[in-house]
């Protein structure tokens, strides 16, 4: 098929010849596919956080259940779990969460062993100018950059007054903040000594939080989990792979503004496109037969009608997925972020890594544009397959 | 097909290596919604048995599918 430039050229004299209505329908598209694009921007690069550090995670991850409720596990429990085949190492945690109240937050605290030499290389690089040996001596914390500017909100600048379940004070000098980098990551993560995080739970000397395995072969992964669960009916194994098929769930459209801001802007869509469709207004009713009566073809008309309706769409799909770039990755997404983060006190800096998905972009492009395109050219092909007089009458 | 960058993907990996906890810190309203992956369809009974999810993020943050482990005649979706 040959370009015809003057039915271009004639298409665009004709928007401007429309100038409100083509300004309008250009404005509503913009808005709703900006508004779907930006939505399916921020959890997109929110998913490829989480998926950015699933090779980190430990590959099992065994919880102790009772009553339904996760509770402290044994740590005899750790020399059963070490003599299945496969099982390279296996480390009971300390870890939980501190709800502070005079900000209304939950830290995570997290107990760190001085003697597992595994993690002194990767200490050293999130956590600058602190030794990892240095914090188990002075008996200090490493925190977050959330937890940090929480405390000094509340005059704690250099240190913490934990309160023991028995309503004594620990206090726990600061000796570092984590990386600004990682904010995503340990905005709201206090790592301390694990001597320190058992005092300020309470927690019975015997027992830990969870236990985490390595295995040499991740193959065998699947099935260490199935013996691990037979050993330990009450346990709750928790794999690799599991937290990854959770990763994939994790930002389910479940229901509430998710659905309630798709369901508005795709009604204000559909209104358009049945205004459309329900037929043409009197005067472009009497523009095609006129062009009919001078000689155009119906395949012109259509062609005109086409490169119309294809104009203001793909201008207006180019300009809201360019605004919606700006807005989530150099404005950083006010307003929509929120729905994300909900209305916890500790927002992290929102840095989100910049994916352009492809993916994304073509699911929205044929989601709108083809159905607007039907939209345009129906009821024009409808009116110049009638006879010019019939129609100019 | 992704490009990406300024990811910092060392730091975050080593951060991810010493803690060993997953999930991200975007909501830290209540425990059960902190590490969202780690928890089920029951964490929330642990504030209160009469507690429904009412923080904003449970909306679109879906508690963990590793439910399979754990005994229930509750139907999940």
């Amino acid at each position: 098929m040959k370009i015809n430039h003057y039915l271009i050229g004639f298409a665009v004299s004709s928007l401007f010849r429309r100038g409100t209505k083509s300004l309008f329908v250009l404005f509503i598209f913009t808005a709703l596919i900006f508004l779907l694009s930006s939505i399916l921007f921020i959890s997109n690069s929110i998913k490829e956080e989480l998926n950015l550090t699933l090779d980190s995670l430990p590959q099992i991850i065994v919880q102790k259940l009772q009553a339904g409720r996760q509770t402290n596990i044994e740590l005899k429990r750790v020399n059963k779990l070490l003599e299945f085949q496969g099982v390279q190492s296996a480390v009971p945690r300390i870890w939980g969460y501190y709800y502070f109240e005079k900000a209304g937050v939950n830290f995570s605290l997290v107990g760190i062993d001085a003697y597992d030499k595994q993690y002194k290389n990767s200490f050293a690089n999130i956590v600058k100018n602190v030794n990892f040996d240095a914090l188990e001596k002075t008996s200090s914390m490493v925190v977050g950059q959330g937890v940090k500017k929480a405390l000094s909100e509340n005059y704690y600048k250099n240190y913490f007054n934990f309160i023991k379940p028995d309503g004594d004070f620990i206090k726990v000098p600061i000796a570092s903040t984590f990386s600004s980098k990682t904010s995503l990551e340990s905005n709201d993560i206090i790592l301390m000594p694990r001597s320190l995080v058992l005092e300020i739970f309470g927690m019975d000397k015997t027992k830990a939080t969870d236990i985490v395995l390595s295995v040499a072969n991740p193959e065998e992964i699947p099935t260490i989990a199935k013996k691990i669960k037979n050993l330990y009916p009450d346990t709750r194994v928790i794999t690799k792979s599991d937290l990854k098929v959770s990763y994939q769930n994790i930002f389910d459209y479940k229901s509430g503004m998710f659905l309630a801001l798709f369901v508005i802007s795709a009604f204000t869509f559909f209104m358009i496109i049945y205004d459309k469709a329900s037929g043409l207004s009197s005067e472009e009713k009497k523009e095609i037969g006129i062009l009919k009566a001078l000689g155009w073809k119906i395949d012109d008309i259509l062609q005109e009608k086409f490169y119309e309706a294809f104009i203001i769409s793909f201008v207006a799909f180019i300009s809201a997925i360019i605004l919606s770039l700006f807005f989530v990755y150099t404005l950083e997404a006010p307003i929509l972020k929120e729905i994300f983060i909900g209305y916890s006190r500790l927002k992290p800096s929102f840095d989100l890594p910049f994916i352009l998905d492809v993916q994304t972009i073509f699911l929205l492009f044929f989601l709108t544009i083809p159905l607007y395109l039907a939209a345009i050219i129906i009821p024009s092909w409808r009116v110049a397959s009638m006879d010019a007089d019939e129609v100019m009458r | 097909m992704y490009s990406s960058s300024n990811l910092h993907e060392q730091t975050k990996n080593d951060f991810v290596k010493t803690v060993g906890l997953p999930d991200l810190a975007i909501s830290n309203g209540a425990n059960f919604i902190r590490h969202r992956s780690l928890s089920d369809t029951f964490s929330l009974f642990s504030n209160g048995p009469e507690l429904l999810e009412y923080f904003p993020s449970t909306f679109t943050y879906n508690y963990s599918q590793n439910y399979k482990n754990i005994p229930s005649r509750i139907e999940l979706e």
